[in-house]
C-alpha cells in the first residue's frame, strides 16, 4: 500500500516457502504441495470459516454479507487502515433495480431492466461483458442497496443519472463520514468513507476480526492446480502469518492498475509513467489475481479494460502533482499528504496550457479528453529505448496563465521534487525537468520552437497542428512552468474469471473450491464504481458462509 | 502585467541539492568561466604548460524570453516588446545590448538592458524595445537576439549603431543550437541561486550608475588578458549568442465599437480585469466591468475570462457599434465530480 510495502510486491511460490520457513514449519513439509506443508502441525496461525484478503468496498461487504449468514470472519488488509480505494471515493453507488431511494424520488426500475442496460450491445461500458454476471448483478441490485441501509450506510437525498449504460437513475452518494479523524481526506466530494466506515463498523460490531498491515504472500490450495482453496500467507512486520479459511476465501484485493506488468497485459502501451487514481492511499497491486493464477485461476473479459469508454484512463486535472486525479484532490490536511505531498494547481481551462511530450513537442489539442487525446500522449515517439507508453507529459504555461487561473504555483500545491519547475525562459524551463520517467533531457531547442509555433497560432487563431479550437494565450511572459500531466489510471475492468456466485474460475473452466474474487479484481464486469463491487461482495460472502465454498 | 508582483519563485529541490560553487565566493580570485569547468581545471596535470589565457574558456549559455507582445497591434502603429536575457549560470547582464530583427535580418530596434531581473525571475535581465508595426495586415515572426560578442573587438563592435547589420539571425541561432548540440549547457541546477551567488554579487558590485548605454562599454564579456574595467574583476564570463522568435498580428482599422459588460451572474456585481476576447481581438475589463473593442463586422467566438469564474463562450456577430451583456459563473470545488466522475 504505502511506499513501504511496494518492494513486497509480487507474489512467488519461493517467497512462501521461504516465509514458511522462517515461521519455523519445515520447509521440506512445504514443499512442492502446500497441502502437505498445511497439513502440519501448527501450520495456520488463525483461522475462520471466511477470509478477506482486503478491507475495501468489496471485502468489507463481502465481511458482513458472510457474517450475517452465520460464519466467522477475519480481514486481511495491508494498508494501516480500512476502506481501499473506497476510502477517498466520491462516495457515489450506482444500484438501482428498483430500490427505495429510487421509489423515494420516482424513478421506476427492475431487476431486469438493469440488467437490459448492462447488456446493451451499443454502449461500450456493457458490450463486452459477461451476461451470466450482469444478470446475478442485476437481481442483487436492489437488495444489495437496501442491505446497505440495513448496515448504516446514509445517502444524501438524491439520485442522478443516467450514467453510463443505465438508462434510468440509479446514482447515489453517500453521507460523508462524520468523525474526521476517521477520514483519510476531508474534501467535501470525497464522501466515500461515508461508506466503508459505515460498513466495518457493523462488520466488527457482528464479530469481524480486521487483521491491518496484513500483507497477503499466496494463496493455499490443496495442491497447485488441483483441490480446495484452504487459506492465505500474509506476512505481519516481517512475520509470516497463515490464515485458515474454512469456507471461503476471497479476493477483494482491489484490481491491477498500480501493477505495471500486470496492466500491460491488458494494454502494452501503460507503461511505468501512468500513475494511479487513489495513490499513494492504496494501491492496486494486482497481488489478489497474480496469488490466484498461481492455483490456477484464469482472467476474463480482458477486452473491458481496452474499450476506450468510461474514465479508466483520464486526463491530470491537478497539474505539478504526482497524483492529479480529476476529482480527488489531495489537500494539506489529508492524512496522508507527507505521502501525496502537493495538491496540484487545478486546470480550469486548457487553454491556459500547452501539453508537450517528453521531447517538448505538442501531440494533440489540449482541450480534447477523448481516448483519441490518451492515444497521441501514449504514441510511439521516436525514441528506440522506449517504443511503449509515451513518456512524460508536461503542461507548459507562463506567467500570465497563473493569473488567469488565480493559481499559487508553490508547495504545497506544487511538488517541485520532480513534477514541477520553473526556469526564467523557455530553454531554461526545458534542462531544468529532471523526473524519473522523464527518460531523456528534453530539447530546449524543441521547447522553443514549439512555445514560438503555437504563440503563432495564437495570432492567426487557428492552431495548424492540432486544431485546438480558438488557441486563445501565448506562453510568453516569465517566468515559465512545467508541470506534472501524464494521464492517469483508474479504472480495473478486467480480471478474475468467476461464476455468477463469484467463485473464481480456473483455466480449464472449473470452479476452484473455496475461492472467491469480488471487486475491481473481478473480471467480465466493465461497470465503473462502488455498485458492482458491493454487488459481488455481498454475493461471496453470503455463498461462502451457506455453500461453503463447494461448486 | 510586468509591473504587477509576482508570487515569490518556488525554490526547486534541484536547486537547494545544487552544492554551493566552491571558487565564486572571493572576488579577487580568478573565477572560472563557467562553474562546471571547475573540476576539469583542478583535474589538469601540475606540469601542464597550457595557460588559461591559451585557451579561450567555454562561454556561457544564455537563453531569450519576449513577451508583452500586444497582438493585435494595429498596422504601422507603435508597441514595445520585452526582451529578456538569461545567462545559464546566473551572471548579471545588466548594460548588455538587445536587437528585434525582422525575418529578413533588418534590425527594427535595439535596447540595453536594464539593472535589475525581471520581476519574479531569478537573474532574466530585460528591456523594453520600441518597435513598428508593419503596415501590412497579417502575423509577422520576429526576432530578439542577444548578439554574441567575442574579444578584443567586442567594445568597438558594441560602439556600432549596428553590429550585426546586414547578416541574418542565422549566426546566433546556429550558435545557440550548437551550444545545445554538443551538450555544452552546463547541467541542471547550474543557474541556481547557490551556484552563481558569487558571480551576481560581482556582478551587481560593480561601479558605476547602471544608465542603459552609457555602462555598456564597461559591462561586456572579457577575456583574462583583456583589459577590465576598474574595479572589475578580470574574469568576468563570456557569453553566447542566443535568440528567440515572437510573432504577432498588425491589422488594419476595424470600425466597430463593441462594448462587452461583465457581471457575476449571482450577485449582478461588475467584473474588473476580465479578459474579453472577441476573436483575435481582446481587452480587459475596466473598473466598471467593461471592455471595449474595436473589431470589424463579422463573426466571432466571444470568450470572457475571470479568475476563480468558469470560462464562459459564445458565438456573436458584429454588424455595428454594440453592447453585450455577459453574466458569468463563480467556479465551485464541487464542480469537479458529479456528471463525468462515479468514483
Amino acid at each position: 500500500m504505502g511506499r513501504s510495502t511496494r518492494k513486497e510486491a509480487g507474489v512467488s511460490r519461493r517467497a512462501f516457502i521461504r516465509r514458511g520457513a522462517t515461521a519455523g514449519v519445515g520447509a521440506t513439509a512445504l514443499a512442492g504441495v502446500g497441502a502437505r506443508g498445511a497439513e502440519a502441525q501448527n501450520f495456520w496461525d488463525v483461522s475462520a470459516d471466511f477470509v478477506t484478503i482486503g478491507a475495501g468496498t468489496a471485502g468489507l461487504a463481502a465481511a458482513v454479507s458472510a457474517l450475517d449468514h452465520g460464519a466467522s470472519v477475519i480481514m486481511l488488509e495491508e494498508n494501516v487502515d480500512i476502506g481501499g480505494h473506497g476510502m477517498c471515493s466520491g462516495g457515489n453507488v450506482h444500484l438501482g433495480g428498483g430500490t427505495s431511494n429510487q421509489r423515494k424520488h420516482g424513478v421506476e426500475d427492475s431487476a431486469e431492466q438493469v440488467y437490459r442496460d448492462w447488456v446493451r450491445h451499443d454502449h461500450m461500458q456493457s458490450r463486452y461483458s459477461d451476461r451470466d454476471l450482469v444478470r446475478a448483478f442485476a437481481d442483487e441490485n436492489a437488495p444489495t442497496f437496501e442491505f446497505l441501509i440495513e448496515n448504516g450506510v446514509q445517502f444524501q437525498d438524491h439520485l442522478v443519472g443516467p450514467t453510463g449504460a443505465s438508462q434510468v437513475r440509479r446514482q447515489q452518494r453517500t453521507v460523508q463520514w462524520p468523525v474526521a479523524s476517521e477520514r483519510v481526506t476531508h474534501h467535501e466530494t470525497r464522501v466515500g468513507s461515508g461508506l466503508v466506515r459505515a460498513l466495518e463498523k457493523s462488520a466488527r460490531a457482528k464479530g469481524a476480526q480486521v487483521l491491518l498491515r496484513h500483507k497477503m504472500t499466496s494463496i493455499v490450495r490443496e495442491s497447485p492446480s488441483a483441490g480446495r482453496v484452504l487459506g492465505v500467507t500474509a506476512v505481519h512486520d516481517g512475520r509470516t502469518v497463515n490464515v485458515r479459511a474454512r469456507k471461503g476465501l476471497l479476493v477483494a484485493t482491489g484490481g491491477s492498475t498500480s501493477n505495471v506488468n500486470l496492466r500491460r497485459t491488458f494494454d502494452p502501451r501503460l507503461t511505468e509513467e501512468y500513475q494511479v487514481a487513489g495513490e499513494p492511499w492504496s494501491r492496486q497491486s494486482g497481488d489478489g489475481e497474480l496469488a490466484a493464477m498461481a492455483v490456477g485461476a484464469s482472467l476474463w473479459g480482458t477486452a473491458n479494460q481496452t474499450v476506450e469508454a468510461g474514465i479508466a484512463i483520464s486526463k491530470t486535472r491537478h497539474i505539478g502533482c504526482q497524483w492529479g486525479y480529476s476529482s480527488l484532490i489531495w489537500q494539506p490536511n489529508a492524512r496522508i499528504f507527507d505521502l501525496a505531498r502537493a495538491s496540484g494547481l487545478t486546470v480550469t481551462d486548457w487553454q491556459d496550457v500547452i501539453l508537450v511530450n517528453q521531447l517538448g513537442r505538442r501531440f494533440w489539442s489540449e482541450t480534447d479528453a477523448r481516448y483519441d487525446f490518451f492515444a497521441a500522449a501514449m504514441a510511439d515517439i521516436g525514441d528506440e529505448s522506449k517504443r511503449n507508453g509515451g513518456g512524460a507529459i508536461w503542461a507548459v504555461f507562463d506567467h500570465d496563465a497563473v493569473e488567469r487561473e488565480g493559481w499559487d504555483p508553490q508547495p504545497p500545491n506544487v511538488d517541485p521534487d520532480g513534477f514541477f519547475y520553473t526556469a526564467d525562459t523557455i530553454a531554461e524551463l526545458a534542462a531544468a525537468i529532471a523526473n524519473p520517467f522523464q527518460a531523456k533531457p528534453m530539447p530546449a531547442a524543441a521547447l522553443e520552437e514549439t512555445v514560438a509555433r503555437y504563440n503563432r497560432f495564437v495570432d492567426a487563431g487557428e492552431d495548424a497542428d492540432f486544431g485546438k479550437p480558438n488557441p486563445r494565450y501565448k506562453v510568453q511572459t516569465p517566468p515559465f512552468y512545467a508541470a506534472w500531466s501524464t494521464p492517469i489510471l483508474h479504472d480495473s475492468l478486467t480480471g478474475l474469471r468467476t461464476n455468477p456466485r463469484a467463485q473464481v474460475v480456473d483455466i480449464h473452466g472449473e470452479v476452484i473450491p473455496g475461492l472467491y474474487c469480488a471487486g475491481e479484481s473481478q473480471g467480465g464486469f466493465a461497470q465503473h464504481g462502488l455498485g458492482r463491487c458491493l454487488v459481488f461482495g455481498r454475493i461471496a460472502g453470503r455463498d461462502a458462509a451457506v455453500n461453503g465454498g463447494n461448486a | 502585467m510586468a509591473d504587477e508582483p509576482r508570487p515569490a519563485h518556488p525554490t526547486t529541490a534541484s536547486e537547494e541539492t545544487q552544492p554551493a560553487h566552491p571558487t565564486t565566493t572571493e572576488a579577487d580570485e580568478p573565477r572560472p568561466a563557467h562553474p562546471t569547468t571547475t573540476e576539469s581545471a583542478k583535474a589538469q596535470p601540475a606540469h601542464s604548460t597550457t595557460t588559461e589565457a591559451d585557451e579561450p574558456r567555454p562561454a556561457h549559455p544564455t537563453s531569450v524570453a519576449v513577451w508583452g507582445v500586444p497582438s493585435p497591434v494595429a498596422a504601422a502603429s507603435p508597441f514595445t516588446a520585452t526582451v529578456g536575457v538569461k545567462c545559464s549560470a546566473g551572471c548579471s547582464l545588466a548594460g548588455r545590448p538587445v536587437v528585434v530583427r525582422d525575418g529578413a535580418g533588418r534590425d527594427l530596434g535595439r535596447a540595453t538592458l536594464g539593472a535589475e531581473p525581471a520581476a519574479g525571475t531569478h537573474a532574466l535581465y530585460a528591456a523594453a524595445v520600441s518597435l513598428t508595426a508593419p503596415s501590412e495586415p497579417g502575423v509577422h515572426a520576429w526576432t530578439a537576439a542577444f548578439p554574441a560578442v567575442a574579444g578584443p573587438l567586442s567594445a568597438l563592435a558594441r560602439q556600432q549603431p549596428n553590429p550585426a547589420a546586414g547578416t541574418s539571425a542565422a549566426p546566433y541561432e546556429a550558435a545557440a543550437a550548437s551550444k545545445r548540440k554538443t551538450g555544452s549547457e552546463p547541467p541542471h541546477g547550474v543557474a541556481s541561486r547557490a551556484s552563481s551567488s558569487g558571480l551576481e554579487t560581482a556582478a551587481t558590485t560593480r561601479p558605476g550608475a547602471p544608465s542603459g548605454p552609457s555602462r555598456t562599454a564597461a559591462s561586456g564579456p572579457h577575456h583574462e588578458s583583456a583589459a577590465a574595467p576598474e574595479g572589475e574583476p578580470s574574469s568576468t564570463p563570456r557569453h553566447e549568442a542566443a535568440s528567440a522568435t515572437f510573432s504577432f498580428r498588425s491589422v488594419e482599422p476595424a470600425g466597430n465599437a463593441v462594448t462587452v459588460a461583465v457581471v457575476d451572474r449571482d450577485t449582478e456585481a461588475p467584473l474588473a480585469g476580465a479578459d474579453v476576447h472577441l476573436g483575435l481581438y481582446r481587452a480587459p475589463t475596466g473598473a466598471d466591468g467593461k471592455a471595449r473593442i474595436e473589431a470589424p463586422a463579422g463573426g466571432y467566438d466571444l470568450y470572457v475570462r475571470s479568475p476563480g469564474y468558469t470560462p464562459y463562450t459564445e458565438p456573436v456577430s458584429v454588424t455595428g457599434d454594440a453592447t453585450l451583456r455577459v453574466a458569468v459563473v463563480r467556479v465551485s470545488d464541487a464542480d469537479l465530480d458529479d456528471d463525468q466522475v462515479w468514483m
